[in-house]
């Protein structure tokens, strides 16, 4: 082996070299530093001799892709990676090897790794604490907004409760159709956030009742035509109540309620508009609305049976419905049925209504 | 004897060194000393009526900081996904890192730690994790490595898959 390459390296206390030869032996090359013999080998196989069935495990691990050099490779290298040994001495060191062909042999290098190693790993360690803190504040902000956002939930469904309790808008009607609207609105790939959004806006489509006479809106028998033009200003007046802001979810809730009672093929009020020209979510909450209605008893009707309901809401695909919209809405039936049998408890309705 | 070599597997932080110490070496620290690169522990166990020598890597966490070397797993018999329970985003690691090595080494035994069960006030996997956890196929154990509670367990659990 030529001297040179070894010049430099054999002054270091901090390595040892090694080259191949019978195997399981490497032969050592330079002088061995205490650190090798309390943390590598005692070499049992004899001095000057590294065994490699009694090397420590990583290093065994390690010659088996050094063994893989190829001998007419020459110059190049590969590296262990950075593994830590223990002894009663010295407590915890780390330590890297290398290997190499040199001269048509395979050369090991192993370095204990000093104080630049240390400052590494000083550095790492402070990213990773600073990393754990973002991640707690993440959490933090988080379980924040959530606790935010059923708060607003929770007083959305309050009012609206105060605010329906007049006719048969119960609020665990409400509440279910925005659970139904946020299943749809997921499974149509909205973000978290206008999930979120849609869940509490469609709650809010028929608010603009409140601004009904109540002798329109809770009439027991036939509305005439002049009180039915009266009843259907209903979408424009939740809009306007909702309208004007700047806070997302009220700018979708007074779309919905402007929207809702839009028909696919443009038969609908207030406008008269069709197809995707109804906002997305308006023909969402039309479905979710009147799935709703129909499965459950009020007090003017009975409960129709469900496989009846999702028939008669068949034939209005196109017509009433949006195809994709209903499509989906079917695709996650199971779920919605769940969320209804979920929610039927109308407690704070009926505190309210006392 | 037979040896067995179980790697210990996780982002970082979840506690890996402190499981392999605490079950080794029955201490722990409050303290968090990171590990760099890779550490081999053996402790010997009764497996039936053979005694095993398990060697127990415990790899550096694999985060935006470091890699694991696909070398490092060479010939393990089975190893421990290790997550946090307090924290949601070390379960995700966890099945990604599943997920990376489940193609090599698609038959071996392995069990979700989640760690820190000590910590119950701070426990905040919800129902959505717990589905994840169930659809990604694991075979769930809560350990503390601070109080010791199945840590002995969850290795004895292991080596029983592994014979
Ligand atoms: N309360 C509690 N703390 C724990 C538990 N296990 C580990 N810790 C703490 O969590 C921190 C990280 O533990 P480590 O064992 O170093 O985590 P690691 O997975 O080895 O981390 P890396 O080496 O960086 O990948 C330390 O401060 C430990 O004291 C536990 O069961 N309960
Ligand atoms: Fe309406
Ligand atoms: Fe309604
Ligand atoms: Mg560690």
């Amino acid at each position: 082996m030529d001297e040179s390459f070894l010049g430099g390296l054999l002054e270091s206390n901090d390595i040892v070299v090694f080259k191949k030869s019978m195997l399981p032996y490497f032969l050592r090359l330079t002088p061995a530093p205490d650190w090798y013999f309390n943390f590598i080998t005692k070499e049992e196989g004899g001095e000057g001799c590294l065994d490699i069935d009694l090397a420590p495990p990583f290093l065994q691990n390690f010659f088996v892709d050094a063994l893989q050099l190829p001998r007419e490779s020459e110059g190049a290298q590969i590296s262990s990676g950075v593994w830590i040994q223990e002894s009663e001495e010295e407590g915890e060191c780390y330590f890297e090897a290398k290997s190499t062909i040199y001269g048509g042999t395979l050369v090991l290098i192993i370095k204990k790794l000093g104080p630049d190693f240390v400052n590494r790993h000083q550095q790492i360690q402070v990213a990773r604490e600073r990393e754990l803190v973002n991640e707690k504040l993440e959490r933090l902000v988080r379980q924040r907004t959530l606790e935010v956002r059923q708060r607003e939930e929770e007083i959305i469904l309050r009012l609206l409760a105060a605010s329906g309790a007049k006719d048969d808008e119960t609020s665990a009607h409400v509440r279910r159709i925005g659970l139904y609207s946020a299943e749809v609105a997921k499974l149509l790939g909205w973000s978290h956030e206008q999930v979120d959004n849609i869940r509490l806006a469609a709650p809010m489509h028929d608010i603009g009742k409140i601004g009904i006479p109540d002798h329109i809106l809770l009439k027991p028998g036939r509305l005439t035509e002049e009180e039915w033009a009266i009843m259907r200003t209903h979408p424009e007046l939740g809009a306007e109540m909702l309208g004007n802001t700047d806070i997302p979810v009220l700018q979708m809730a007074s779309s919905i309620s402007l929207y809702h009672h839009e028909r696919y093929d443009g038969a609908g009020y207030p406008l008269g508009i069709g197809g995707e020209q109804i906002p997305l979510a308006a023909r969402i909450v039309a479905i979710a609305d009147v799935y709703d209605a129909l499965v459950h008893e009020r007090v003017y009707k009975q409960a129709v049976p469900e496989k009846t309901v999702l028939d008669m809401m068949q034939a209005q695909v196109g017509k009433h419905f949006d195809p994709i919209v209903f499509q989906t809405f079917l695709s996650c039936i199971d779920q919605i049925r769940r969320i209804c049998s979920a929610n039927q408890d109308d407690r704070h309705n009926h505190l309210l209504m006392a | 004897m037979k040896q067995r070599k179980i790697c210990m597997l996780g982002t970082s932080s979840v506690g890996k060194t402190s499981l392999v110490r605490r079950f080794v070496q029955s201490v722990f620290s409050e303290k968090y000393h990171t590990t760099l690169g890779v550490k081999v522990d053996k402790k010997v166990v009764k497996s039936g009526d053979d005694l095993v020598c398990l060697m127990l890597w415990d790899i550096e966490g694999e985060d935006r900081f470091y890699r694991i070397k696909q070398n490092y797993l060479r010939g393990l018999a089975g190893y421990l996904l290790v997550a946090d329970g307090t924290r949601p985003a070390s379960l995700d690691a966890a099945i990604r890192l599943k997920s990376n090595i489940a193609s090599t080494f698609r038959d071996a035994p392995h069990l979700l730690v989640l760690n820190k069960s000590d910590l119950h006030d701070e426990w905040c996997l919800q129902a959505e994790d717990i589905k994840k956890i169930a659809s990604a196929g694991f075979t769930v154990v809560s350990t503390s490595a601070k109080t010791g509670e199945n840590v002995e367990n969850v290795f004895t659990k292991l080596v029983q898959l592994i014979n």
